[in-house]
């Protein structure tokens, strides 16, 4: 019988065998960073930055704000089991589209509506983990972007009364 | 001032070593020293002021808050928001003040056999820590404008509700509490209870992580700490246990100690709460004004006679409200482009269901929290009575955090709320008000701590932080639990 346990190991399995085969180069490009990362892989900062994209606005952009970047620097500092939590979000997330969705390729490299409508898949999902990993890369990436001064401007937010414009 | 930040050698010596400095343990430190005995306060996280609140969210939340505010339950379905700097969840938290129901004190007295805790015994305590704290009435004139806009939506249904009394000086207004007040207006315990400690001697040590409670032939002797990654220990007479109901448990099960009922840990209660955003056609800029002031209290209790809802009016700073509003992409744009416009409030419940909280391979506290058939129910019933009261204000249109977005224009939108119900991780849940995990009462095979706060197992182990409370109080639990520690120090005899 499957059990809830075994199904989401089953995933988890299935999921990490096909990230590290999209992984080994020639396989999938993921470009590299020029400078260094601190937690991330160049495979999982691409992966980071195409969620912000489509969970984002696009004025000022993410990756003009480097919400990825702020996301990396959170993640070095964060416990244990969280960054290996985070790692196999990430990994599911990137390859569930061959899982769940019986496409052809991974999440980072679908055109943007197909983007959109796969994060919604895990939003309203009825899989509890996919609701859970959604919620947290849309935690990461909102306070990332929008702790940030530069987009108070686009919602017209005055900032805190320290340097508040009138 | 004695302020202890560094030197330490490899043994301290104290009469009593009080861990945690939040609304218990701060008020227990001060009690403690000013009766002479030589205390030493441990503190987690690090000691900041007013000067250091700069009123930013990306760097005040790493500061200030438990985990850099991602303390969630293991699930991920609920954020819990806890303070860790001295002065605990005092610091970060909204400032209201509520004297706990007289129903629930009866309830813990009829069910648990609390003794010394009814209202008319506390209520000369109640007014000690509400004058050390300055609790202050706010008048209706004090609402600003999206707060308003509850209290009459509300009023127009016939609700009950009210302006909050808050532990404020002179409150600017400047919307900015959850990050720390910088004026020095909210009167968190770095302002009251912990000068007044350390004027009575008390020894404060700030960035120091309780690791254990040592004890020996059934008696608390002392705690082993760490900081900055050295080792220490205090030797003292007595332990008072103040680091909230999350880690208070955790240490004690750390310590493999007062457990002989098997209830450490056990019985969490949360207020688990769900935010309600309007979006308005003027502008509001809730951000200007008071971060929350108005209260309904008309779902306090339920039809069927049991525990029921609050209403509280609240606003957030851009990041924490981006990650509460529903959706993402342009669904979430086009909402947050509406944030001088929005009201907002969240259906805090009354909780009658219970979690607990466990150590991790790690050591690190895991919370195990679901909200039972009975407190959705309530929920679901506040999110849409708020619904109602903000289109009975004006409000273009409610939006709940779900994930899947429920837009409510009118009473004909509400069943959306009832369609999309209530699972974990399917709308933003957060609790700030974690209470039970070491409960007070005279059987020690159904609690932790008797009605003085000692340990039913340990001798001269006390805990007087929320985790005592044998069931949740209803209502933002600050002054109960000053209360309480302050009735509990009342008894250390060392």
């Amino acid at each position: 019988m499957i059990t809830r346990r075994s199904f989401i190991k089953s995933v988890l399995l299935f999921a990490s065998t096909i990230f590290t085969g999209v992984s080994i180069p020639g396989c999938l490009r993921y470009p590299q960073k020029s400078t260094k990362l601190l937690f991330f892989s160049h495979q999982e900062y691409f992966i980071m930055r195409k969620i912000a994209s489509r969970m984002l606005p696009l004025n000022p952009s993410p990756d003009e704000l480097g919400v990825a970047d702020s996301i990396d620097k959170f993640l070095i500092s964060a416990d244990k089991n969280i960054q290996s939590q985070f790692r196999q979000l990430l990994a599911v997330f990137e390859c569930g589209t061959f899982i769940f969705n019986l496409k052809l390729r991974p999440f980072s490299q679908l055109p943007a509506q197909e983007q959109d409508k796969y994060m919604n898949s895990w939003a309203a999902s009825r899989i509890g983990f996919k609701r859970q990993g959604f919620m947290a890369l849309k935690k990461f990436c909102m306070s990332n972007y929008y702790m940030n001064d530069q987009t108070w401007n686009e919602i017209e937010y005055k900032g805190p009364w320290h340097g508040r414009k009138s | 001032m004695r302020l202890s930040t560094k030197g330490h050698g490899m043994e301290e010596k104290a009469d009593i070593c009080v861990i945690g400095s939040g609304a218990g343990g701060a008020v227990a430190a001060k009690e403690l020293s000013e009766r002479g005995y030589k205390v030493i306060l441990l503190e987690e996280g690090g000691y900041y002021t007013s000067k250091d609140f700069n009123q930013r969210e990306d760097r005040m939340y790493p500061l200030l808050y438990k985990d850099r505010l991602a303390q969630l339950t293991k699930d991920g379905a609920i954020a819990v928001m806890q303070g860790r700097c001295v002065g605990g969840t005092t610091v970060i938290n909204n400032a209201i003040c509520f004297r706990p129901p007289e129903e629930v004190l009866d309830i813990w007295r009829r069910d648990f056999g609390v003794k010394g805790l009814s209202y008319d015994e506390l209520v000369p305590v109640f007014e000690q820590v509400e004058k050390v704290i300055n609790v202050y009435q706010h008048p209706l004139e004090d609402l600003n404008e999206h707060q308003r806009l509850l209290y009459e939506g509300s009023r127009a249904f016939g609700y009950r509700g009210a302006p909050f009394m808050r532990n404020v000086k002179d409150c600017v207004k400047c919307g900015c509490c959850m990050v720390g007040c910088s004026f020095d207006r909210k009167q968190s315990m770095i302002l009251n209870y912990i000068p007044m400690a350390l004027k009575y001697g008390t020894r404060l040590m700030p960035n120091a992580k309780a690791d254990r409670i040592l004890v020996k032939d059934g008696k608390a002797i002392g705690v082993e700490c760490s900081m900055n990654g050295k080792k220490f220990r205090i030797d003292s007479k007595a332990v008072v246990l103040a680091a909230g109901a999350i880690n208070s448990p955790q240490l004690l099960l750390k310590s493999k100690i007062a457990n002989s009922s098997g209830e450490v840990g056990k019985n969490l209660y949360f207020h688990p709460l769900t935010p309600v955003v309007a979006v308005f056609d003027k502008e509001l800029k809730g951000y200007y004004g008071i971060t929350q002031s108005y209260g309904v209290n008309h779902f306090s209790k339920m039809p069927d006679g049991g525990f029921g809802y609050r209403i509280e009016g609240v606003f957030a700073m851009p990041g924490l409200a981006a990650m509460v509003l529903p959706s993402f992409g342009k669904v979430h744009w086009n909402i947050m482009s509406g944030y001088n416009y929005m009201a907002a409030c969240f259906v805090l419940v009354h909780d009658e269901g219970t979690g607990q909280v466990t150590v991790g391979s790690d050591g690190r506290p895991v919370i195990e929290y679901s909200v039972s058939e009975k407190d959705k129910r309530k929920m679901i019933h506040g999110m849409k009575e708020a619904a109602r009261i903000y289109l009975k204000a004006g409000a273009r249109k409610v939006y709940t955090t779900h994930n899947e977005i429920v837009e409510i224009r009118g009473e004909n939108d509400l069943d959306l709320i009832d369609k999309r119900g209530i699972e974990p991780n399917s709308l933003t849940l957060i609790s700030a008000h974690p209470q039970g995990t070491c409960r007070m009462g005279e059987d020690p095979k159904k609690s932790v701590v008797n009605s003085r706060g000692e340990s039913h197992d340990i001798r001269n182990l006390f805990i007087c932080d929320a985790s005592v409370h044998p069931t949740s109080v209803g209502v933002n639990p600050q002054v109960t639990i000053m209360a309480i520690s302050t009735h509990i120090s009342s008894f250390i005899k060392v």
